[in-house]
Parts: C-alpha cells; structure tokens; sequence
C-alpha cells in the first residue's frame, strides 16, 4: 500500500507535463524534448514567487503556470512556427537544442546552486499504517485537478473541440473556418502552463536546480508514449505506470535500475502495443 | 647570379628546415596552456566556481609578473557537470585541441578517474581534489597528484565518532559512483575496526531521479539507527528531504560539502542534528590568509572556501614545476611536483617567491593554503587536517579538529 501512495506521488509530478508533452505532439506531431526544460522555467519561476518575493506556494504555482505558458508561447512563436510543417524529426532535433539553450539561460540567470521553496519540512501523518505527507496530498490534489480539467476543457467547451478538430484534421478545420493559429496558439499555453505546474510540483519534491531538465525529459516522455500519445487522460495513467514501476525496482530489486525503467517501458510499449494504452491506432498510408 | 649546386643545396636545406625550426622558436614564444577542468553545476556546482577563481586568480598574478618561463600561461577553462562524460569530452578537447600539459581542478573522483586514461596517454599531470581510494590505481606514469585525503582517512574520523556517540549499527547509502562505492567499504572497514558494523548491505542510488521516495523508504525499513549517506548535496538534499518525510528519527552522517548553505537554506531547521565532517584548510595560517585575500575574502577564523584554496595550491604547484623543470613535458613537471612538494628546500608559499629562489638555483619546499603539501610516492596527500561538526540552530557546531595521517 506504502509503494502504490509513493507510485501515485511521483505520478501526480509527472502526469501535467505528460499531458502537455501529447497534447503538443497531437496538435503538431512531434515530440518536444524540450519539456524537461519548461518544467524548469515552472520550476525556477515557483521559487522566484515563493522564496524571493514571498508568495504562498498555491500563489506561486499559477505564477509558475504562467511562466510556462509565456515561455513556452515564445520559443513556439520564434523556433518551432517557423518550422511548421517540417518534418518529425527535424522539429524533435531543434527541440533537443531548445532544451539545452534554456538549460543554459536559467543557469546564467540563478547559478547553479539548489534551491528550495520557502516550506518547513516536516515529518508525515499516518493513515491506516501508511505515511503521507502534507505535501504529497497537495501534490496529488493539484495534478488531478489539472488531469480533470484539461480533459473537461477539451472534452466539453468548444476550444476543446476546436482543439480536437485542428488535432484530428488542420485541413478540414481551416476549409470549415475555425482560427487554426490561434487554437494552435491555445494548445501551446496550455501545454506551457502545464510543464509550468509540474515543475512546482517537482520543486515540492526535489531541489530545484537546472539539472533538473534531463531527470524529467525521460520519465515524461516515457508516460507520454505508455498512455498513448494523443490521450491526455492516458498520459496521466501511463504516469502512474512508469511511477509504479520505478518504485516497484527501487523497492525489490536495486535502485540503480530504477533510471531505465523508462527506456524499458517506452520499448515495450512500442512492441507490444505501440499506440500505448489509450492512444487510437494510426495507419500510415 | 649564377647558381651553384652548393648554393642551391644549401637554399633547400634552409628552406626545408625553415618550418621546424620556425615551430619551435614559436613554442618557445608561445603562451603555455593549462586546463582548469572544474564543476560548475551538478553535485559539485556549490565548489567548482571557487576552485575556478582561485586558478584564474593565480594565473593572472603570475602573468601580471611577467608569465612562466618568460611566456604567458593561457588557462583553459571548462565544465564537468560533475559528470564524467561531460568531463572526458571536455579533457578530449583540452588534450587533442589547445594542446594543454596539465589539467587542474576535477573535484568528483569519478570525474578525475574518467579523464585519467587520456591524460595517462598524452603525458598530461592532473591536478585534482578527490577521495576515492581507488583513485591510486590508474596512474601509471607518476603524473597524478591529488590534494585531498583518501576516503579512508575521512572514514576513520567518521567511524570514531558515530562510535563514541554511541551508533555501532549504521546503514550506508550513496550515489552510484567510485566515490560512494570506495566510501562504502571504507567506512565498513573504519566501523568494524571500532566494534561497529554496517547495517544490511551498502545501498546506492542513482542521481538526478525525479523521485527517491522508494530508496528513502529502503532505508527507514533497515530500522538502522544511524545512516551514512555518502552523497553530493543535489541527491543529499532530495534523500534527506523523504528521509524527514518518511518519518525516519535517526541519526544522519554525512560529508560537509552535501550540508553546505544552499542545503540548509532548502530544509530549514530540519537540518539540526547531522553530524558532518570533511578535510578543512588550516585557519589561521599565512598561507590560507594569503589565498583568501587574492580572491577578496576577509580571513575571520573560520573555514572559508575549502576546495578553493586547494585549488590556489594546484595552480601554484604546476607553475612553479613548470618553472622549475624548465619544461611543459608531463614526465619533468610531474618530478618537479614532487621535489618542489616535498623539498627539502626553503619554504614558500606564493609563486613569486619560488620563482625568485628557483631562478637563483636553491631548492623550494611548497607549503599550501589548504595544506602542508607533502606527497606520497603515489601522489596521495600524506596528511591534512579534518574537522567533524554537527547542525545546530541551522550552524555548523565544531566537535573536534584532527590531522590525518597516512603512513
């Protein structure tokens, strides 16, 4: 019971910027390995409102949000709308090389010291024999939040459907008279915001520093692809898989597996069921 | 003019014989390059940049004075990442493209351990801080020299006093690396030797994981009651954190440099409590006094950049060898190195001096900032002085001071 809490705490984490990672890749079929580096920027810009100008740490979650968001709709305005219609991989290239340049900016703008949020760390209450943090339930609570109401919104507002139309078919939406740039532009900031939440999550978790762009790209990506890219509500799933299986090696066999159970997940998917759990076969003509 | 065949023979030797002799007028002229191969971000990111400034400091000094040998030494500077990859990549380049004799500064022994191979086969000296005890091993030609003691040394301090503070059962942790992994068995070896043992079997992790949940709960399962975690103060900071989390009432060991500020400006008063200890620099001495001026810092009785002023210490070395051989070929500057280190000759403590006395022929002994400088014939620091503390109200809590010795 202990393991499947902590699976569905380092889950919560994850599943945001999963979400973001496939709705990006739906809306413009690439994968972004820049996502570790908005998670980042969320990360360095929920310390910056807590631990520098001393706001509560909800406060600097959506500050962090917005952060992401902004950040994320630039370096989509100037590096990968100019690339539209490039190719898959050309787009997965540049936003390897994305990551780095934003790793770098966020180390020449606040070193590379850890930093923490301005929160009293404390031990855990225990229910029914398993330990949980105050933390931990914000965390969860705040994820399944997120989960919830970006499947609400793409699922029961009109953005949503635009959204889903502009994703299933650019063409077809644009012949029908819907702003295709501008969902585009909304898909963009929500997955922004997105990364911008996990990394207040994550910065609840672990220290924040800019290392923290490679030790979140793989796990994300790795849920991404086990909940089937394209399914928001997959992503969150795939999140606790890849979740419950890194605690599941850490907890009986060794911690040092634990680093490629993402690998070993992405492969697995991708030969057994290689539309991921939720995701909708493609045939490729 | 008519041209003979003894004229023409001679034009074309001349002509033929102009590039070698033009390349090495202008080695002769050119600036002498040193790698300064520091972390700047990762475990190591709170010390790279001090270890960074004390060689550029040295190295402007020094060129402000007129260079070595009559030529300007050019420091090339680079990151690790404290990661060993980024670090070979980075030595491949010093070594292949600037052509440096000697690289400075690696501070994880992975990293300097990793980089040894290449700098063993272009004849290049290391100069380094690390603890690993494997650290020996690889240094096939005498060109390494390290000016930090061996984990063992840190471990006897450590295991003396978890013993006298009465933890004879203590469970190991640590990243997976040389470092942890030669940590582990000192610190068993230095625990059994006072009557204790290491709980279960030494457990590493991996660094830079989003979550350590799982290995935080592995530990609290031990029901040890004491841990030695063997960390850098990124994977530290997240294991203490789930540690705390998790409910662990424990003591907790660990080195000073994973308990430094940054670590308890992230955890607060949670902080109290850890016992930690780590070679210091000799407050108080000419020497350090010397080096913290030179990087603008006030001396005030307390430890004050660690691996920086081993850093001064490794710059200093390599230019006075350099000076000293005459040379930048890795073989000679090594034995100078040594000669210099370990005299017999007068002491000093600053690169002007020893030049000075070098240029009149009479031997040196180097005496450091961070410590009397002597090595062994391995290139191990035969001592240095070590202090162990414990948190208290978020300070760092003096128990005891010793020098540890190897033999």
């Amino acid at each position: 019971m202990q393991m499947l809490v902590d699976a569905l705490a380092s889950a919560a984490i994850i599943a945001p910027a999963a979400i973001g990672f496939t709705l990006i890749y739906t809306l413009f079929r690439y994968a972004n390995f820049a996502a570790g580096g908005f998670v980042t920027v969320g990360a360095f810009a929920a310390w910056t409102l807590n631990a520098f100008f001393g706001l509560p740490i909800w406060l600097a979650g959506f500050g962090a949000m917005a952060a992401g968001a902004l950040a994320f709709g630039l370096c989509d305005r100037l590096v990968f709308r100019p690339l539209r219609g490039r190719s898959g991989g050309t787009l997965l290239l540049v936003s390897i090389a994305l990551s780095f340049v934003i790793e770098n900016i966020i180390r020449f703008c606040f070193g590379a010291q850890i930093r923490g949020f301005d929160l009293p760390l404390t031990g855990p209450i225990e229910i029914a024999g398993v330990r949980v943090t105050r933390e931990t339930l914000a965390v969860v609570a705040a994820s399944a939040a997120a989960t919830l109401s970006v499947g609400l919104l793409l699922t029961a507002t009109p953005v949503g459907r635009a959204l889903r139309a502009v994703a299933d078919n650019e063409s077809l939406a644009q012949i029908r008279g819907l702003p295709v740039p501008r969902i585009e532009a909304v898909g963009v900031l929500i997955a922004g915001a997105l990364f911008g939440l996990s990394g207040t999550l994550i910065g609840l978790d672990l220290t924040i520093d800019p290392n923290l762009n490679w030790a979140v790209t793989i796990p994300i990506i790795a849920a991404a692809i086990v909940g089937g890219l394209g399914s928001p509500l997959g992503a969150a799933i795939g999140a606790f898989g890849i979740g419950l299986a890194e605690e599941a090696t850490a907890t009986f066999l060794t911690p040092t597996y634990k680093g490629a159970v993402g690998f070993a997940a992405i492969a697995l998917v991708l030969i057994l069921r290689p539309q991921g759990l939720l995701g909708d076969k493609v045939d490729r003509k | 003019m008519d041209l003979s065949r003894r004229l023409f023979i001679s034009g074309a030797t001349l002509t033929l014989a102009a590039p070698a002799l033009l390349r090495h007028g202008l080695a002769q002229s050119a600036p002498i390059k040193i790698g300064s191969l520091t972390p700047l971000s990762g475990g190591g990111g709170p010390y790279g940049p001090e270890k960074a400034k004390a060689h550029r400091a040295v190295v402007d000094l020094v060129n402000t004075a007129g260079g070595v040998l009559g030529r300007k030494v050019e420091l090339i500077a680079d990151n690790t990442e404290t990661n060993p990859e980024v670090a070979v990549r980075a030595a491949r380049k010093m070594i292949d493209a600037d052509r440096v004799c000697a690289i400075a500064g690696t501070w994880a022994s992975s990293e300097t351990l990793a980089i040894m191979p290449l700098c063993q086969d272009a004849n290049v000296v290391q100069v380094y801080t690390g603890s690993s005890d494997y650290l020996p091993n690889g240094d096939r030609k005498g060109l390494c020299f390290n000016l930090q003691p061996l984990n063992q040394a840190w471990c006897v301090a450590l295991a003396d006093l978890a013993a006298k503070r009465g933890f004879l059962e203590v469970a190991f942790a640590g990243p997976k690396n040389d470092f942890a992994a030669s940590m582990g068995e000192s610190f068993a070896s230095a625990l059994r030797k006072v009557g204790g043992k290491i709980v279960g079997e030494p457990f590493y992790y991996n660094p830079n994981q989003v979550s350590y949940r799982a290995e935080a709960e592995r530990l609290i399962a031990t029901r040890a009651p004491a841990i030695f975690i063997a960390g850098y103060v990124t994977d530290f900071t997240a294991v203490y954190r789930e540690l705390v989390r998790g409910g662990y009432k424990g003591k907790v060991f660990t080195l000073s440099f994973a308990v430094g500020p940054d670590f308890k400006k992230v955890v607060g008063s949670a902080a109290d409590g850890i016992l930690h200890g780590s070679p210091v620099p000799p407050v108080g001495k000419d020497a350090y006094d010397v080096y913290l001026n030179l990087v603008c810092l006030k001396p005030n009785g307390q430890v004050q950049a660690p691996y920086g002023c081993a850093a001064y210490d490794e710059m200093n070395l390599l230019l006075l060898a350099i000076e000293g051989a005459k040379s930048t070929e890795g073989p000679r500057i090594a034995e100078y190195i040594r000669r210099i280190a370990n005299g017999p000759g007068e002491r000093v403590t600053t690169f002007a001096d020893g030049a000075k006395l070098i240029s009149t022929g009479k031997g040196i002994n180097y005496d450091g900032a961070s410590s009397s400088v002597e090595f062994l014939p391995n290139g191990m620091l035969k001592s240095r002085d070590f202090a162990l503390y414990e948190i208290q109200k978020g300070e760092d809590t003096l128990i005891l001071t010793t020098t540890s010795i190897v033999d």
